[in-house]
């Protein structure tokens, strides 16, 4: 097993905007690291990065203890897996699987027995004959994750590997690859900007937002403790309520709303979860529905708020309609507080117990 | 492209004839083997373009040097232009009769096609004759054209597969 670590990379290209700047990140031998963060945020350039399929600006490399800049590709011993899957249309699931070892100059016999033991390991025995154009999009995804690990490399990089499949197969895969990475134990990069991949793949995810690193950690410990607005809001489906008011020695206030604990005066941003704010007879703060949202499982509200929307969530069986009051209470605990200017996360975030 | 054949015509034969390669068949097939149409250069521009371009990084990651990548990966993928372009340049080539009647003199080496004008002057009028005579010259082509049509399907079938 190997670690990756990557120092100082940035990306810049001629005459363009900095897509990468100064990334340091450490991948340890064995860990599963998501890489997330919206459109264009990097994600993507980082890890081809590491590929060698793009060339850094500046910065280092390194794969293994050694420095892999310089490298072909080919050279650095990492194999990638693409959204849309890049198998060889000409070649069928055996040539493609085969592929990578034939060019590392392994033996005919020898390149047959791990194609068929990474076949077995993935079931895909009986495609091996077809053409991946006779192949459905899981199947595809399939021989591309073993075309990487059929050479045993040392990093696996996945570019958004399961976004263009439907909802159950990615379910599905998803919980392949975690049972793969468990059972081979590679050093993994993973690039998504699917929550539930993001939430449930790693075991620490990396949140990337304009070409910097803007809070990396354990994905329940990113979810708890957002380090600013922008994570606060890219991480959990539905979305953090960000609320921005003033706050006023202490006291948080906008419009009916008002709450103490705040940490500093001014202009200030209240995060709460959806799923965290309570239904509360005579809490204080009655809110008229705007919308709802019925999942099933849950029920999703939005209420107007100083022309700002509060949402929040409800069990799926809960009654309410467009146009009727609720009462609603924020505990303490769920609050978030963030720095209107920057959106850095302030303080711990504690309120008092009643806040209204 | 933008000059019509003939006005190179002249220089080109004047080439030919330093070489010392008139009446023989080199000038027919040099210009073809050596640049082909530039026509056929911007086809296979775009049959390449087309290629999603993850499939070059796949192999570069696969560890093949960009020959292996052009000769194992693009080139099979790029099939169906290499038989429109094959059949193009045969008919081209087997129907042509300005560059034949240029530097082909004697009548040993004369093409089809030349015969087939001269067969023309002699036997006008035999019109059962004339039908014959153009019958064995379009033969080979029709053969071509049946060949070339299953491998081209082949071709377009592998090209539509979802990459």
């Amino acid at each position: 097993m190997a670690t990756l670590s990557l120092r100082g990379v940035s990306k810049r290209y001629p005459g363009g905007a900095e897509v990468l700047s100064a990334i340091d990140l450490e991948v340890f031998a064995g860990e599963f690291v998501v890489l997330v963060g919206p459109s264009g945020c990097g994600k993507s350039t980082l890890l081809r990065i590491v590929a060698g399929l793009v060339e850094a600006s500046a910065g280092e490399v390194w794969i293994d203890g050694a420095r892999v800049d310089d490298r072909e590709p080919g050279e650095r011993d990492v194999a990638m897996v693409f959204q849309n899957y890049a198998l060889y249309p000409h070649m069928s699931v055996r040539r493609n699987l085969g592929f990578p070892l034939r060019n590392a100059g392994v033996s005919k016999a020898e390149t047959e027995a791990r194609v068929r033991r990474v076949a077995e390991s993935l079931g895909l025995s009986e495609l091996l004959d077809r053409k991946p154009a006779q192949l459905s999009g899981g199947q595809m995804q399939r021989v591309a994750v073993g075309r990487a690990i059929v050479r045993e490399p040392k990093v696996f990089l996945f570019d958004e590997p399961l976004s263009n499949l439907d909802a159950q197969l990615r379910e599905d895969l998803r919980s392949e690859l975690k049972a793969l990475h468990r059972r081979l134990g590679i050093t993994t990069l993973y690039v998504t900007h699917d929550q539930a991949e993001a939430m449930t793949l790693g075991s620490r995810i990396v949140v990337l937002d304009g070409g910097e690193v803007l809070q990396s950690g354990a994905p329940l410990e990113v979810y708890a403790r957002p380090s600013s607005r922008f994570v606060a809001g890219f991480i959990g489906a539905p979305a953090m309520n960000l609320l921005e008011g003033r706050a006023e020695g202490g006291v948080f206030r906008l419009g009916p709303l008002e709450i103490r604990g705040a940490p500093v005066s001014g202009p200030v941003i209240l995060g709460i979860r959806p799923e965290e704010v309570v239904l509360e007879k005579d809490a204080g703060l009655e809110l008229a529905i705007r919308e709802v949202e019925a999942l099933g499982n849950r029920t999703l509200l939005t209420c107007p708020i100083e022309g700002q929307s509060l949402r929040l969530t409800l069990p799926g069986g809960a009654s309410s309609a467009v146009g009727t009051t609720i009462s609603v209470a924020f505990r303490a605990r769920d609050l978030h507080w963030f720095d209107a200017s920057n959106g850095e996360r302030l303080g711990v975030g504690r309120g008092d117990q009643s806040n209204f | 492209m933008l000059l019509p054949e003939q006005v190179s015509a002249i220089p080109r034969f004047l080439l030919f004839r330093w070489l010392g390669l008139v009446d023989t068949f080199a000038p027919l097939i040099l210009p073809t083997v050596l640049g082909g149409a530039p026509f056929f250069v911007f086809l296979f521009r775009q049959a390449f373009l087309s290629l999603p371009a993850e499939l070059t990084e796949a192999a570069r990651l696969d560890g093949c040097s960009p020959w292996k990548t052009y000769w194992r990966v693009c080139l099979p993928l790029v099939r169906p232009m290499l038989v429109t372009v094959g059949v193009l340049t045969f008919l081209a080539t087997w129907n042509d009769f300005w560059a034949p009647l240029i530097y082909l003199l004697s009548s040993e080496n004369r093409t089809l096609t030349l015969a087939l004008a001269g067969f023309h002057q002699t036997y006008n009028t035999a019109v059962e004759l004339m039908m014959a005579a153009t019958g064995v010259v379009i033969a080979p082509c029709l053969l071509v054209y049946f060949l070339a049509q299953r491998l081209f399907l082949g071709g377009i079938r592998t090209a539509a597969s979802k990459h």
